[in-house]
């Protein structure tokens, strides 16, 4: 009561925007919904321009203060303000925009992800010289097991660990695993949800 | 080959030089590109929002309609200014709010009730019949198995996030004894669960660094054909 004397605007358009959506979810008001949804998609977009003029307003302040990281600073400003251009003017189809995907972006994701490929390793073998206990043993048996089951080895295929032993841990135990995580994290988000829903979570400055 | 194509090549071959620098443990040259990195994909990403979402809208509706997101969006970008940003806390709060309710119909929707049909799915009366009425005594204690060993599975993974406890005076707070021994046999099967998502990411981490060898010695060739 006392938050919502405080700001009460934000409090009354987050309730009623959220239960707006959630009654039209309900009562299959599917024109209700569309219209309100294409509003907030608006916003949202608005919202992720501010968000990258906020980032580029932040390097800059670090550009101007000349600290010893500047030079990364500049980099992504000029990087982001020539990114934004390009696209926006000639538009994300365009060769221009498709060159600075094909050898900027794509290069940059792969190679990061190239890399894991090492530090998984070390993180794999860090792990079980830290914690040698049951868990950490399931864990990089059944990656092994997976690995090896998911093609030949050397031009020769394991006998039963690709076609039967690896199609099972994958779909059954593995599968029983993700289902009781997944089914958690939907609980979590609809526990969080509605505590936004009903005013005991402000995360909007309220 | 034209001269784009060359150009092009080098910064791709150089950005996977720099990043693969980074074995050798973090550096200048590694944070530069990363920088770089976020900048073209934080101006990608802000220039697809204004060319393919914003412009299409205000291009394709008369302006009455749009009365009421740029009134949000007005309120949004106040938050420019620390001086003005409480202006825009309003515009914050309906992107919460909405965004929170399509979480839950997400949530309900999409994960929990399509996860629990799943689940079930391995004792549903009609396949088993099938199975039995087939004569394949084999297939259907099969699915009851593992229709058993999945049950198990979720109901003990989901109660090792079970983190309520009793507290006691003098004592550290505890599960109860049958909690925490579900939790155990729960903790099996998520060490089990992430043990194969481990080997699903290092798979694909292991073709994109065969991907990424492979078009550095690709351009490289190229390069050398050329000369």
């Amino acid at each position: 009561m006392k938050s919502f004397m405080k700001s009460p605007v934000s409090i009354s358009v987050a309730l009623a925007g959220g239960w707006l959506i959630l009654l039209a979810y309900i009562f299959d008001l599917d024109a209700l919904r569309t219209q309100v949804l294409g509003w907030v998609v608006l916003v949202a977009a608005a919202g992720l321009l501010l968000g990258v003029l906020n980032l580029a307003a932040v390097h800059f302040g670090k550009l101007r203060s000349g600290t010893r990281n500047a030079l990364y600073s500049f980099l992504l400003i000029i990087s982001m303000f020539i990114t934004f251009v390009v696209v926006a003017t000639l538009g994300p189809g365009h060769e221009a925009s498709q060159w600075i995907f094909t050898n900027i972006q794509l290069p940059v994701e792969a190679s990061l992800m190239a890399v894991m490929a090492v530090t998984l390793v070390f993180a794999a073998a860090r792990l079980l010289s830290r914690r040698t206990d049951l868990f950490a043993i399931l864990f990089v048996v059944f990656a092994v097991i997976t690995l090896a089951g998911s093609g030949p080895l050397l031009g020769f295929n394991i006998p039963l660990v690709g076609d039967v032993l690896r199609p099972w841990v994958t779909q059954v135990l593995a599968g029983a695993g993700a289902r009781g995580i997944l089914i958690g994290v939907s609980l979590g988000t609809i526990a969080t949800g509605l505590r936004v829903l009903l005013a005991a979570d402000k995360p909007y400055g309220a | 080959m034209n001269f784009a194509d060359i150009f092009g090549g080098f910064f791709a071959a150089l950005f996977t030089f720099l990043i693969f620098s980074y074995a050798l443990g973090d550096n200048a040259l590694f944070r530069m590109v990363v920088h770089i990195f976020i900048g073209v994909a934080a101006g990608y990403a802000a220039a697809v929002a204004l060319h393919s979402v914003l412009l299409p809208a205000f291009n394709s509706q008369p302006l009455s309609s749009l009365v009421v997101p740029l009134l949000w969006i007005g309120l949004l970008f106040t938050k420019l200014s620390p001086r003005t940003a409480v202006l825009g806390n309003p515009a914050s709060a309906l992107l919460v709010g909405v965004g929170a309710a399509v979480a839950v119909g997400g949530a309900i929707q999409g994960t929990l009730l399509p996860q629990l049909a799943g689940s079930a799915s391995y004792f549903s009366p009609e396949r088993l019949s099938a199975a039995f009425g087939d004569g394949r005594f084999g297939d259907a204690l099969g699915l009851l198995f593992n229709g058993a060993v999945i049950l198990v599975g979720t109901v003990t993974s989901l109660a090792y996030f079970h983190f309520g406890a009793q507290s006691r005076p003098n004592q550290v707070p505890q599960r109860r004894r049958i909690i925490e021994i579900i939790a155990r046999v729960g903790q099996g099967f998520i060490a089990i669960t992430l043990g194969v998502l481990f080997a699903g990411v290092y798979s694909a981490a292991l073709v994109a660094l065969i991907e990424r060898l492979d078009s550095l010695f690709n351009f490289v060739g190229r390069l050398a054909r050329l000369f």
